[in-house]
């Protein structure tokens, strides 16, 4: 099933990835796939300018290590990507209860 | 191709050539970050796909092409472009940059732009200055040619210098006088005098008069204005500034008039709006004196101070006749006064005279006088004075006798009718009246005269009845003494407010009243009346300062001084105020 991914989403969950710690692009990816049990596929198109674009806000910051012979890029959260994510998670579950109680989901109150 | 496999090759392919404003390792940091996804994807293909043994197996010898195409395609497959996608971060990072950029670009486009508009408009406007500059400078060779071919048409060498294009501070100032019309003939005898117009004057003045030619050099001069001063046989005079430019020689044409030149001037009367009937208006002759003045500002042809004296009068038609000088066509005769003149004879006053024992004068209009549409003027700034008022002899059936007044009645103006006995005030002309009127040349202007107006308006009489002191005034409506009025006048006793009947103060009452009445249109038979009773009491009156008195006594009375007509008592009865005898009391 594809799934498409409403505005900023696709921000949010990397922040989340990277709130766990430091992480390069290629992993970032499959750790979406893998917490969303394959639902969401993060194409490396979006996922690359959805990375640079944070580092450009600051809300990330990077910095290179050397892997088998390649130079490779980490990604982590600042502070204040820190508190943007706080924000985005309180968005995206006001947005949560508001779709589930228009779908009559339950736990649409929680 | 080996486990360290590299797509940087792939990745670089359609990124855009290097920038100035790149960072160093922006390119390289983005294939370095891609090509280690993809290598990870590469690998993890690898493993899914089994092919890892193959290709491990391989490896010492060599991946065949086509596993590798097979691993790429599923890599790619996934991954998308990666070439797009190193484009696209490559833009992304360089975004505000290349705006700048274009922004940049942008502006000095634009700024280049308004410089190169400025320019045009500039070109322009220097273009359009040096048209008229080509233009005023063929306009100037023009007219120097023309001023040569002038000067050449002469039997003299031309005295003109050469127009110099430099720049000199002393340049030649030739003037050149023509009579009537710019190319007209030259004019010989004119004085130039040729002043600095500066208060502190940097040179003297310097007089030169014309020649032949008409020319009067200056001579050379100081640029800056001057005061030119033309002098026309010692009789017209005209004077205006001109400037002198650094390096320009100037040379003036001044048309001047005739030295004999005249002006005919139309005159138009303006008559007093007063309510007079038509028999009176036909007795009013009108005069006015023009006097010539020494005025020389402006730019006006002006008479020297040798003064030139009109008098003109103008007849109850409007039409003008001229008097005063060798054609009189009016023979003056002034009554007991030592004027002085040609044309004046004194006489003695008549004694049986009634208008003309107040009358200044007597005029004869000569048969042989014929009036004028217009006169003539030499040109020059006048002053025209209203002179006075002449009215018509009865006695005279050829109606050419008037005597003549000093100014007209010139009563003040009562407001309401009413008159404070005492504060009148003698006639003052307007300053219409002292206008100063210029005769130009050429001129057509048609003057128009007024005679004074605002004076003749009311007269009051007070009059002692033994009711007390009661005022009969004129009506300002019709400016007619009422033979009612009348009446009441010659049964009491009078006090002439300070009536200043034709500009002097009534040395007579009776000679005032009697006046008076001729000009208020009173019947021959009324004024007959009226003489019959004054004449005899004459010596009643009396004066007061400005106050004059005057004591008729009632109709029937014993009067030593003369009797009143038998039936001047019922004439009186219907408009005088009841008598009340001495302990009665009025009803």
């Amino acid at each position: 099933m594809e799934i498409r991914l409403v505005s900023g989403t696709v921000e949010m969950l990397v922040m989340e990835v990277l709130s766990a710690g430091a992480s390069y692009g290629y992993q970032i990816g499959q750790t979406v796939l893998e917490r969303s049990q394959s639902l969401f596929e993060l194409k490396e198109g979006s996922l690359y300018p959805a990375l640079h674009k944070l580092e450009r806000e600051g809300v990330l910051e990077s910095y290179w290590t050397e892997h088998d012979g390649r130079r490779r890029k980490y990604y982590r959260l600042t502070a204040n990507g820190l508190k943007d994510l706080e924000r985005r998670r309180a968005e995206w579950q006001a947005l949560a209860r508001g779709v589930n109680g228009v779908l009559g989901l339950s736990g649409s109150a929680s | 191709m080996g486990n360290r496999q590299d797509f940087q090759h792939i990745l670089s392919a359609r990124l855009p050539a290097g920038n100035d404003d790149e960072p160093a390792s922006l390119r390289q940091d983005i294939l370095d970050e891609l090509n280690d996804h993809l290598v990870c994807a590469w690998n993890r293909e690898r493993m899914r796909t089994g092919l890892l043994s193959q290709a491990s197996g391989d490896a010492q010898s060599q991946d065949s092409e086509n596993v590798r195409a097979a691993l790429w395609q599923r890599v790619e497959q996934r991954f998308g472009d990666p070439r797009a996608l190193a484009r696209r971060l490559w833009f992304d990072a360089m975004w505000s940059r290349i705006m700048n950029q274009r922004f940049l670009m942008a502006a000095i486009c634009l700024l280049v732009a308004t410089s190169l508009g400025s320019m045009a408009l500039a070109w322009q406007s220097l273009a359009a200055s040096r048209a008229l500059a080509e233009k005023v400078q063929s306009a100037n060779a023009d007219l120097l040619k023309e001023l040569r071919s002038i000067v050449e048409r002469q039997p003299v060498a031309p005295v003109v210098a050469p127009v110099s294009t430099q720049p000199r501070e002393w340049n030649q100032l030739l003037i050149r006088c023509v009579s009537e019309t710019p190319g007209g003939k030259p004019l010989e005898g004119i004085s130039v005098t040729c002043a600095d117009a500066e208060p502190s004057s940097r040179l003297p003045p310097k007089t030169v008069v014309t020649d032949k030619q008409g020319l009067a050099e200056i001579g050379q001069v100081l640029y800056g204005q001057y005061v030119l001063t033309v002098s026309i046989a010692d009789k017209l005079k005209r004077s205006y500034k001109i400037s002198v430019y650094p390096g320009q020689d100037r040379k003036e044409v001044i048309v001047c008039p005739p030295p004999n030149a005249v002006v005919q001037v139309p005159l138009q009367l303006k008559p007093p709006e007063v309510h007079l009937t038509e028999a009176m208006k036909k007795r009013f002759w009108y005069q006015f004196r023009i006097q010539s003045l020494s005025h020389e500002a402006g730019e006006n042809w002006l008479v020297q101070p040798n003064k030139t004296q009109l008098t003109i009068a103008i007849d109850p038609d409007g039409r003008m006749w001229r008097f005063g000088d060798a054609n009189t066509p009016l023979a003056e005769q002034y009554y007991e006064q030592p004027w002085q003149g040609a044309n004046v004879e004194t006489v003695p006053r008549p004694a049986d005279a009634s208008l003309a024992e107040f009358a200044l004068g007597r005029l004869t209009l000569s048969s042989t006088a014929q009036p004028m549409e217009r006169f003539e003027l030499p040109l020059g700034a006048y002053q025209v004075r209203f002179d006075g008022v002449a009215v018509v002899d009865d006695r005279d059936p050829t109606e050419r006798a008037f005597f003549i007044f000093s100014e007209q009645p010139a009563f003040r103006p009562l407001p309401l009718g009413i008159v404070r006995p005492g504060r009148s005030e003698p006639y003052e002309p307007t300053d219409k009246e002292k206008g100063i009127r210029f005769v130009t040349w050429p001129s057509t202007e048609t003057w128009i005269l007024e005679a004074p107006r605002k004076k003749l308006d009311l007269v009051e009489f007070l009059v002692n009845t033994p009711e007390g002191s009661s005022s009969v005034a004129i009506s300002p409506a019709s400016h007619v003494l009422p033979t009612d009025r009348l009446d009441i006048l010659l049964d009491r006793e009078v006090v002439l407010a300070n009536v200043p009947l034709f500009g002097r103060r009534v040395q007579f009452t009776s000679q005032g009243v009697l006046t008076y009445a001729i000009l208020c249109h009173l019947t021959k038979e009324e004024l007959q009346k009226f003489r019959e009773v004054s004449k005899p009491n004459r010596g009643l009156y009396s004066s007061s300062g400005p106050r004059l008195k005057y004591q008729i006594h009632p109709a029937g009375e014993e009067d030593k001084r003369g009797t009143l007509p038998a039936d001047f008592e019922d004439r009186l009865k219907p408009v005088l105020p009841p008598r009340v005898k001495p302990g009665e009391k009025a009803e």
